[in-house]
């Protein structure tokens, strides 16, 4: 009889199913904006290395900070990897201070004066050129892309909805506007005509679609122009001559993480001189170490203008400078 | 109240339908656990063995990298006589394993002094000679002991690869160089071909080595059986996975087993199943319901047998065909209706008795004071008059004779007047000039049968208390039919009774026992009422000082009729 209970126990089981295993994650969640491919080999790595296994939960960054700032109570994740610094400093409460073994070797620009603010990498605004297009129309800075045989050829996203647009409206205000004392907008409106109506949608659209031949000129990010740069030698990256704004982001352990220990491994893994080399010199992108350089057809930043930025301003300002653009647009489209 | 035949049908449902469903709902679900064990079971035993084989394979490589010493990378390079015999030991010891791996012998700054292969065996990418990454990178961090990674770093082909790697130390304790095998999924794979149920290898974090189907994997390269990555929840409970772990946890085997078609399988069963027992269901309740109406047919005919009984139908005997039980049952019913009837006969027997006993004895009821003062009269006038004595004592002669004669108790109205007028001539004859009647009957009436000597107690008791305080007395009988009814009244010009008086009469003549002096009207009246029943009979009216009127209700009988048959009602 009892028998006869447990096979017909084991077959309701097997009917309904409902394994719900709830064993505890032992894994350290990170959150991360960076794409997959970015992600994949530093995190396999670490895994390896350490021992730790690591949960990724890759979304934008917006969402990360809409999700860290609702779920006070649970945490959501351990460490938010990415993220510009424009977009953190504003919401850096949600992170806990921590100072990296590492930080003795960060660029001095780059210290974590902050606490919770640890840096990761360092993004410049650059613009991706398609020599098969552009042909021998000189393009070196923000003035060019007025020219006229540029309308319709030039590829930028909405900067509402793409961080590197954003960057690259913040580096513009400051390159040609004029942001810090009194706003010009006579380069925007005569940027936005020049547009021709075109906006994208995604940041992804401006380097492919200028990789692909769409466009001629695309206002995007080194790490993304550098790896088609690297491939192919019609695509070249230029460092705009007003001047370029670098924009760093970081990793920043959350509020109330219950793997302390383990998210400061982490830090100080992201920021070790390996996993530092390892970005400049297989993901393109640029360390925030004073002792990994760069590589390949990035610039270094001693032969190139660059613009600093007072990040505190820019976050009361940005929003504003955003709808402005769209404002300006808007306008342009509607005088065609 | 359940009919016979509901119970029946009932019986059959309970106690043939139920059990005989339960039956097949225990055997198809019993044999389908056995099912369900049996494969999970096959299944389990399908993960332990690509866990087993998966660790002899691995801990091969793991031994065959401990025990192999090398004399030091330099001399390999310089000596290649020895870097040959190297070679040969290397692919001896490879080959004596389960899967061939290939190997590589790196020096330390990771150039190739020897491979298992005359093809490329393995791609340094060219950073992790600058920096500590991937199993090459971990073996400068930590030296000692064997590392096993899954990784696609060294691959040629780009696909993953079990990576098994030691540092190799020279004299002085320098790093010398590093020996690697790289176990390919592809080799792993072959050797699990026997494997039926899809299964998926990955290493401690999740990281998938191999697996049967791509379709398990999420975009990090991993898989974990708790994170639903794959399509949705629906697909995945429609899975077990069984999973097991060797070395320590490097490694974690996963089996799926998908259960859709067993389940399907079984909710196809169950529905044919059950959709075959509802149309038994069906089945049974009509030839159910016809088999309990021919069984139930005898009972419903005793049942009506029962009920006529109830309405007063007893001559019916019943004839019923059937087994050996009913038969009892029939019979017995038979011979009790005839002993009912027998008894009912007797006890009818006995009624009438008693009724006509009581009847005669009604009749009987002569009043011996007449008899007295008759006889009385007669003395005096044998002397004073023979002649009338000598007539009155033939109309009393003819009077007693017609009283005491028990042949008839039922007589003709003219008849009965005939004797009534004896009896008056008598009363006459004592009371002489104060006594006068008269008598009427109509020539209809005369024929019609009437109770011997219904007047004469009427008379008798007009005669008895007319002449109180009154001198002459005048009787009037008069017999006429008015309807179907046989009227006789007889009116008297007497004494009549007091209010008070009659209305004790008329009470007694609705009770059926007389305990009153006034023997003459109620007999009178009880003899008609138990001749013709309650309908007939007598009523009086009287007034103080005026008279009184008798009248008699019959129902019109004539000679030849059975007066008893209507007499017994």
């Amino acid at each position: 009889m009892k028998k006869l209970i447990i096979l017909w126990c084991s077959l309701l089981c097997i009917l309904s199913c409902q394994k719900k295993e709830t064993v505890l994650d032992d894994s350290l969640v990170v959150c991360s904006p960076h794409p997959i491919e970015f992600i994949n080999p530093i995190i396999k790595n670490f895994e390896n290395l350490t021992g730790i296994k690591v949960k990724i939960i890759q979304e934008g960054t917006g969402e990360i900070l809409q999700k860290l700032e609702d779920n006070t109570e649970r945490v959501y994740c351990d460490v938010l990897w990415g993220g510009s610094y424009s977009n953190i400093l504003p919401k850096k409460h949600l992170f806990l201070d921590y100072h990296s073994p590492n930080e003795s070797f960060i660029r001095s620009e780059y210290k974590n004066r902050e606490g919770p603010l640890t840096r990761f990498s360092d993004i410049p605004s650059v613009l991706m050129l398609n020599r098969k297009i552009l042909g021998d129309i000189q393009v070196k800075g923000y003035s060019d892309l007025l020219q006229g045989e540029l309308k319709g050829k030039i590829a930028f996203c909405d900067p509402s909805k793409s961080s590197s647009a954003s960057e690259h409206l913040i580096n513009m205000m400051y390159a040609v506007c004029n942001a810090s004392s009194y706003e010009d907008w006579d380069y925007i409106r005569s940027f936005c005509k020049n547009l021709d109506g075109v906006m994208l949608s995604s940041s992804s659209q401006v380097y492919k679609g200028v990789f692909e031949g769409k466009y001629a000129v695309g206002l995007t990010f080194e790490e993304a122009g550098a790896n088609y740069a690297n491939q192919d030698d019609t695509i070249e990256l230029v460092y705009m001559n007003e001047g370029t704004v670098f924009t760093p982001d970081g990793i920043y352990i959350t509020k109330g993480t219950r793997r302390l220990f383990d998210a400061r491994i982490f830090v100080d893994y992201l920021t070790d001189k390996d996993v530092q080399t390892y970005m400049s010199e297989v993901l393109n992108r640029r360390s925030v170490r004073d002792d990994v350089d760069i590589k390949g057809k990035m610039l270094s930043k001693s032969k190139m203008k660059v613009l600093s930025v007072d990040y505190s301003y820019v976050s009361v300002k940005k929003d504003r400078w955003i709808e402005e653009f769209h404002r300006l647009f808007e306008e342009s489209k509607e005088k065609k | 109240m359940l009919h016979f035949r509901d119970e029946i049908r009932k019986s059959f449902l309970w106690y043939a339908f139920i059990p005989s469903a339960l039956f097949i709902g225990l055997v198809i679900i019993l044999s389908f656990a056995f099912w369900v064990i049996n494969v999970t079971g096959f299944t389990r035993q399908e993960n332990t063995h690509i866990s087993q084989s998966l660790e002899k394979i691995i801990l091969d490589y793991i031994s065959v990298s401990d025990s192999v010493d090398f004399d030091s990378i330099s001399e390999l390079i310089k000596d290649k006589n020895k870097l040959s015999f190297a070679y040969t030991k290397l692919k001896e010891l490879a080959l004596a394993c389960e899967i061939p791996a290939n190997f590589v012998l790196l020096s330390s700054d990771f150039s190739i002094v020897l491979q298992g292969s005359s093809n490329q065996v393995i791609k340094i990418p060219p950073y992790q000679r600058n920096i500590s990454w991937g199993l090459l990178g971990h073996l400068k961090k930590a030296p000692e002991g064997v590392l096993v990674e899954v990784s696609s770093d060294y691959s040629i082909s780009g696909l993953e690869e079990i990576v098994i790697g030691r540092t190799l130390f020279g004299e002085s304790g320098l790093v010398e160089g590093y020996l690697v095998f790289l176990i390919s999924a592809k080799d792993v794979l072959k050797s699990l071909w026997t494997i039926n149920t899809p299964f998926i290898i990955t290493d401690r974090f999740g990281y998938v080595f191999t697996s049967t189907s791509l379709y398990y994997i999420d975009q990090y390269g991993k898989f974990s059986p708790n994170n639903v990555t794959w399509e949705d929840e629906k697909q995945k409970i429609q899975k077990i996975i069984f999973s097991s772990a060797l070395l320590d946890n490097t490694f974690v085997v996963y089996s799926i087993l998908d259960i859709s078609q067993l389940r399907t399988a079984l909710f196809t069963i169950l529905g044919i199943t059950s959709s075959f027992l509802c149309l038994l269901v069906i089945g049974m309740f009509l030839s159910a319901s016809k088999i309990a109406g021919q069984k139930a047919q005898t009972i419903e005919q005793l049942v009506k047998a029962f009920k006529d009984v109830e309405s007063g139908i007893l001559d019916k005997t019943l004839t019923i065909e059937t087994n050996i039980e009913f038969k009892t049952i029939v019979d017995a019913y038979n011979k009790m209706l005839g002993d009912i009837q027998q008894l009912i006969e007797k006890n009818k027997r006995q009624e009438k008795e008693k009724f006509l006993s009581e009847l005669k004895q009604l009749e009987m009821q002569f009043n011996p004071h007449f008899l007295f003062n008759t006889l009385e009269n007669i003395k005096f006038m044998i002397k004073l008059d023979p002649f009338t004595a000598q007539k009155t004592i033939i109309y009393l002669s003819e009077i007693l004779r017609y009283s005491i004669d028990n042949k008839t108790s039922m007589v003709r109205l003219e008849d009965d007047i005939h004797y009534l007028e004896s009896y008056l001539q008598i009363v006459k004859v004592r009371f002489t000039r104060n006594f006068t009647y008269s008598i009427n009957i109509s020539p209809l009436a005369q024929h019609i049968v009437v109770p011997k000597l219904l007047l004469q107690p009427l008379i008798e008791n007009s005669v008895k208390y007319g002449f109180n305080n009154k001198e002459r007395l005048d009787i009037k009988i008069t017999g006429q039919i008015q309807h179907n009814w046989l009227i006789l009244s007889i009116v008297d010009n007497g004494a009549g009774f007091e209010r008070e008086k009659l209305t004790q009469i008329q009470k007694l003549l609705r009770s059926t026992h007389n305990e009153s002096q006034h023997i003459g009207i109620f007999n009178v009246h009880r003899r008609i009422q138990l001749v013709y029943g309650p309908s007939y009979g007598l009523e009086i009216k009287s007034k103080k000082d005026f008279g009184t009127r008798v009248r008699i209700i019959l129902p019109l009988q004539e000679v030849g009729n059975d007066t008893n048959s209507s007499g017994r009602r």
